[in-house]
């Protein structure tokens, strides 16, 4: 058609087109806005179920515990407690027989004890007496030094009596062992 | 610029800041909180399995005191001083192996204060301190005793088997010096001896063990009495006597 601009048409059919486009990116963009909004609620939602199974199980443990009797509780532990110390005690304390067996096993036939005494605090075993001889108080001295349950011995003092005999002390230093 | 141009980067900036300041801390928490959860679900179970424990560890606590373990228990390490069952067990020890007791004394000795005895004052979390078992008080007992050499050591054998928790602190025999007659001469050793022994006893007092439930007997719903019943074995099985070999004698203080 004479007079006719075609070049107008063209440009309203571009308008349009354009328009689509952004009317549907747009409504894209909410969606997508819409989703990452949901995806928080859902989360938030799921916390608070979580915070709410929380607080119930801690409001059962809470009642579980007030529920438990204190006495019982008071007694099974001073049960078990008194088992403890017992066993730990066990051994501690030094058997007055094993000392006395081990010095009577090795006391020599010269020697006559007249005092004997044990520390636990010192771990130490005093010991005098009277020997025949000198020789005699030697030969005891090598024959404790053997014992496995000594582990150090010393002589304080060692004297001629007036009736001639060896007046003897020794000092001897337990070991762990015993 | 258009708004239109504009409306992508804003979203992008948009889903940005709702992921960053909302989604994460939210997605953290939710990751803490089942984790949190989980520590109930086991810490529930466990107070559910305590509970059962504590009764069936209380029915048989109740049942065992009438058993030899269990009186064996409270007789070695008795709730209250019971001085009297100590003099009254030396007496028959004295008795039994022939020697005289003289001289008994008693001293007693406070225990050091347990953690578990001092009160709470805050500064930690009380739910989380577990009871630490308590020392247990003690009395020093001294006895003077006499006899011959054998029923000493007898003496000294059955004080160290009297079923009672109990540390030797010292003890020591003496030759009584050499009696002298009318005219002044000494007369023939008559082998008496004296003695001295210092014994520490044990005994625990009832408590109140706060938090109790968390330690580890209510785990089971029985008591491990092994180590009683050995203890029990032990103490029963008094062994005689041993008799010197080689070089030694069966009384170092006479020839």
């Amino acid at each position: 058609m004479p007079g006719m601009n075609l070049a107008q048409a063209s440009q309203q059919q571009q308008k349009t087109s354009v328009g689509i486009h952004v009317g549907r990116g747009l409504l894209f963009l909410f969606v997508m806005l819409a989703v990452v909004l949901s995806v928080w609620g859902g989360l938030a939602y799921y916390e608070s179920l979580l915070s709410g199974e929380v607080d119930s199980l801690s409001a059962q443990i809470t009642d579980e515990r007030q529920g438990m009797s204190q006495d019982k509780i008071d007694a099974i532990v001073d049960f078990q407690f008194r088992m403890d110390d017992i066993v730990a005690e066990q051994g501690s304390s030094v058997d007055p027989e094993k000392l006395l067996g081990s010095i009577e096993k090795a006391i020599l036939p010269g020697i006559v004890l007249s005092e004997y005494s044990f520390n636990d605090a010192s771990r130490k075993v005093q010991m005098s007496g009277e020997a025949d001889s000198f020789r005699t108080v030697v030969q005891e001295m090598t024959i404790l030094k053997k014992m496995p349950e000594i582990e150090a011995i010393s002589v304080p003092s060692l004297k001629h009596n007036d009736k001639g005999l060896i007046v003897f002390s020794f000092v001897i230093k337990l070991g762990k062992s015993v | 610029m258009s708004l239109k141009n504009l409306s992508f980067p804003i979203f992008v900036l948009l889903a940005f800041t709702i992921g960053v300041f909302s989604v994460k801390p939210t997605v953290e928490s939710i990751l803490q909180k089942r984790s949190e959860l989980e520590s109930k679900i086991a810490e529930n179970a466990d107070v559910m399995g305590t509970k059962q424990n504590l009764d069936s560890l209380y029915a048989s606590r109740e049942s065992l005191l009438g058993a030899p373990e269990g009186a064996a228990v409270y007789e070695y390490l008795p709730v209250s001083v019971s001085q009297d069952r100590v003099v009254d067990a030396f007496n028959y020890y004295a008795m039994q192996t022939g020697i005289s007791l003289s001289g008994v004394g008693f001293v007693e000795k406070a225990s050091p204060v347990a953690i578990s005895d001092v009160a709470p004052d805050g500064s930690a979390d009380e739910s989380q301190i577990l009871p630490v078992a308590p020392v247990p008080d003690s009395f020093t007992m001294t006895a003077d005793i006499s006899g011959s050499y054998e029923g000493i050591r007898s003496f000294l054998r059955e004080v160290s088997h009297s079923g009672r928790s109990y540390m030797l602190t010292s003890f020591s025999i003496t030759k009584s010096a050499a009696s002298t007659n009318a005219s002044g001469q000494p007369v023939s050793d008559s082998g008496t001896l004296s003695g001295n022994i210092v014994a520490e006893f044990f005994y625990l007092q009832q408590k109140k063990y706060h938090n109790g439930y968390k330690l580890p007997v209510f785990r089971n719903s029985e008591f491990n009495l092994e180590p009683i019943k050995e203890i029990i074995a032990k103490e029963n099985s008094v062994p005689a006597l041993a008799e010197p070999q080689g070089a030694g004698r069966n009384n170092p203080f006479s020839l």
